[in-house]
């Protein structure tokens, strides 16, 4: 179990260059830089502010310099943004879009998982249809979509929520909402369809023979089995979620990440891209790790022995 | 009387059509008894069991008759009392040892949910009662293993955890759906042996349920044949190894592999294929795979009646009818 995390931690952190070092060359490989405009700056200027940044260096040296601040924990100062640093961007941003997207995933798996099991146990009554009709609908509206009317419904008409900015616990809620709608709906087919097949299992005939009741029996034995699936989409959907929607905190004003992610590109804000890249990789790698220990306690045939997975 | 089934009929309604799964079948059994309900795959050996314990699901459904348990039509049950009955007064055992254990729960939370859902046993109290029933069922150390997940066990180990749970609430009848079906040769003679010590010490009926003519001898006192869906030809062991009288018990009999056959003896099978059960002939089912069949029995269902010396054999087939006796006297040597 020691040897198998070290070596997952290994590869983690092997993972993690990689991503940084491959977003590093292919930044520096796009046209342009951060301090190119349509109206050309006078070269001596062009020249000031490059050796400022270290941006005349060469690149293999920038590379090394970035990676050993980057050991340091240091990202680097941005470049559009004047006397502000990746870490102080991070920090502002991160904890708003990972309320949001924490209260969009919880939402998600509450309504999401219920809805799945009643659907499976349901199978082809109006409940289940019901339920796999609303799921399509909300996979297949997009977020900014649904943001924009819940806003008009909630916000404006009925003026239940605020309809913007960030900070009061009910500024949370649309957002959230909007964020929820496409998570919901997948997890709750995800979960009817490991749960239809679950239930097909010799071991819930068994279940029932023992007398338990129908309720007993998808909570005590299938459940768990059919969680399988759910946890495994949890990973990325929680860090992708965490990490900002861009669309969705531009609609309502919030000060997320995702408006930085998408911004820094165009900007060619180098230090933000890849700051922000390596905050959301690290945060992907670590909750596919949490899933993998997750799967573990679910199944207890997945054992991590030191030869890796049995 | 402990179990008598009457005229059972359950179908699956399909989108093909009815299948006639159990098509009238009767038989019964007392306190203590073992009998053997034998036949091919799909006959409807299994589906009898799973309407005894009302685990019928849809499309499938107990269309009638009568399964009286205990004084108790089961048939006419709610939902709520039958599941005190399973598991509690039915315990059953499933053919496939390695599917029929849920692999997420631990062997000792399987067995101990039984007995805490029917007699509220829980804490240090249940665990010890689990160890002792391990320990019934031969499991070596069984506090040990308590602990550990169905992939530990190997598949006659994880019959015998099967078995332990079935038997969790003493209950007084066992249904053993083919519970040797899956496992090695030398592991089935074990099984069949542990169930037969147990059913000395406890006391339980056990209901056999088998393709297998050969393991029904070790426990059974009485064995059923079914076939299509019907009960053809039911007596004691003894009459049924040595005095069948249906052609089907005796190709059953004969696609049994015996120790002293010569080397390289081929087996019998029985030609052809079962019957359609979405269409099935108009006579007995098993017509068109009989090399003795006549015309009566393509347009006729041969009744199950008592034979001509034995009450306690009975036989559902033409040849048996006192008007056949006399023709097939009259063409012997031509036909067998």
């Amino acid at each position: 179990m020691i040897k198998f995390l070290i070596r997952r931690l290994l590869s983690m952190v092997l993972v993690l260059w990689v991503i940084a070092t491959v977003t590093f060359i292919f930044m520096h490989l796009i046209p342009g830089g951060p301090f190119t405009r349509e109206k050309k700056l006078p070269a001596a200027i062009m020249r000031n502010i490059e050796a400022r940044y270290h941006l005349n260096d060469p690149l293999p040296k920038q590379y090394l310099d970035y990676f050993r601040n980057l050991l340091r924990g240091d990202l680097g100062p941005s470049y559009t943004y004047e006397g502000r640093t990746v870490n102080e961007i991070s920090a502002d941003g991160f904890p708003g879009a990972a309320t949001l997207g924490l209260a969009a995933v919880g939402i998600a798996l509450l309504i999401g998982i219920p809805a799945g099991i009643i659907s499976a146990l349901y199978r082809s009554k109006w409940q289940d249809n019901l339920a796999m009709l609303l799921a399509t609908i909300f996979v297949s509206v997009p977020n900014f979509i649904l943001a924009s009317l819940l806003m008009l419904v909630f916000a404006l008409k009925l003026r239940w929520f605020p309809a913007a900015m960030w900070g009061e616990p009910s500024q949370i809620v649309l957002p959230a909402l909007a964020l929820t709608g496409f998570p919901t709906a997948f997890i709750s087919r995800l979960t009817r369809s490991s749960m239809v097949e679950v239930m097909q299992q010799d071991y819930i005939r068994t279940a029932r023979a023992k007398g338990l009741s129908n309720l007993a029996v998808v909570v005590r034995h299938a459940l768990k089995n059919s969680l399988i699936p759910v946890v495994t989409y949890l990973g990325p959907l929680l860090a992708g979620n965490m990490t900002g929607r861009f669309l969705v905190e531009n609609i309502f004003a919030i000060p997320g990440l995702g408006r930085y992610f998408v911004t820094s590109i165009y900007n060619r804000d180098y230090t933000v891209i890849l700051g922000v890249t390596i905050f959301y990789s690290s945060l992907l790698v670590v909750l596919n790790f949490l899933v993998d220990l997750t799967y573990a306690w679910i199944d207890p045939r997945i054992r991590f022995t030191d030869s890796g997975k049995e | 009387m402990l179990l008598a089934v009457n005229d059972l009929r359950t179908s699956f309604f399909t989108y093909a059509g009815e299948v006639k799964a159990v098509d009238g079948v009767s038989f019964s059994l007392d306190e203590g008894e073992a009998v053997a309900l034998v036949g091919e795959s799909g006959c409807g050996k299994s589906v009898t069991a799973l309407s005894i314990m009302g685990l019928i699901n849809p499309p499938g459904k107990i269309l009638s008759g009568s399964i009286v348990f205990n004084g108790r039509d089961l048939i006419r049950l709610s939902e709520r009392e039958l599941r005190h009955i399973r598991g509690n007064e039915i315990g059953m055992i499933f053919q496939d040892p390695m599917t029929s254990l849920n692999p997420v729960l631990s062997i000792g939370t399987q067995i101990i949910e039984v007995r805490r859902l029917h007699q509220g046993l829980r804490g240090r109290v249940a665990r010890q009662r689990a160890v002792e029933l391990l320990s019934m069922v031969g499991i070596p150390s069984p506090g040990e293993r308590l602990r550990q997940y169905p992939h530990q066990f190997s598949g006659g180990m994880r019959q015998r955890v099967m078995i332990a749970m079935a038997l969790a609430c003493q209950p007084k009848l066992l249904i053993a759906d083919e519970p040797t079906t899956a496992l090695d040769v030398t592991i089935q003679a074990q099984i069949i042996e542990l169930m037969k010590e147990l059913q000395a010490q406890l006391g339980m009926a056990i209901i056999l349920i088998t393709h297998d003519l050969g393991v029904v001898a070790g426990l059974a006192k009485k064995v059923y044949v079914m076939y299509a869906g019907r009960i053809v030809e039911s007596g004691s062991v003894d009459r049924i190894y040595y005095h069948a009288r249906h052609p089907y018990t005796w190709g059953l009999l004969a696609s049994v592999p015996r120790l002293d056959d010569k080397p390289k003896k081929r087996l019998v099978p029985i030609q052809g294929q079962p019957p359609d059960l979405l269409a099935p002939p108009p006579g007995c089912a098993f017509a068109s795979r009989c090399r003795y069949a006549m015309r009566i029995c393509v347009q006729e269902n041969p009744a199950l009646l008592p034979s001509s010396d034995d009450a306690e054999h009975r036989v559902a087939c033409w040849r048996e009818d006192p008007e056949a006796a006399a023709f097939i006297g009259a063409s012997r040597g031509g036909v067998a």
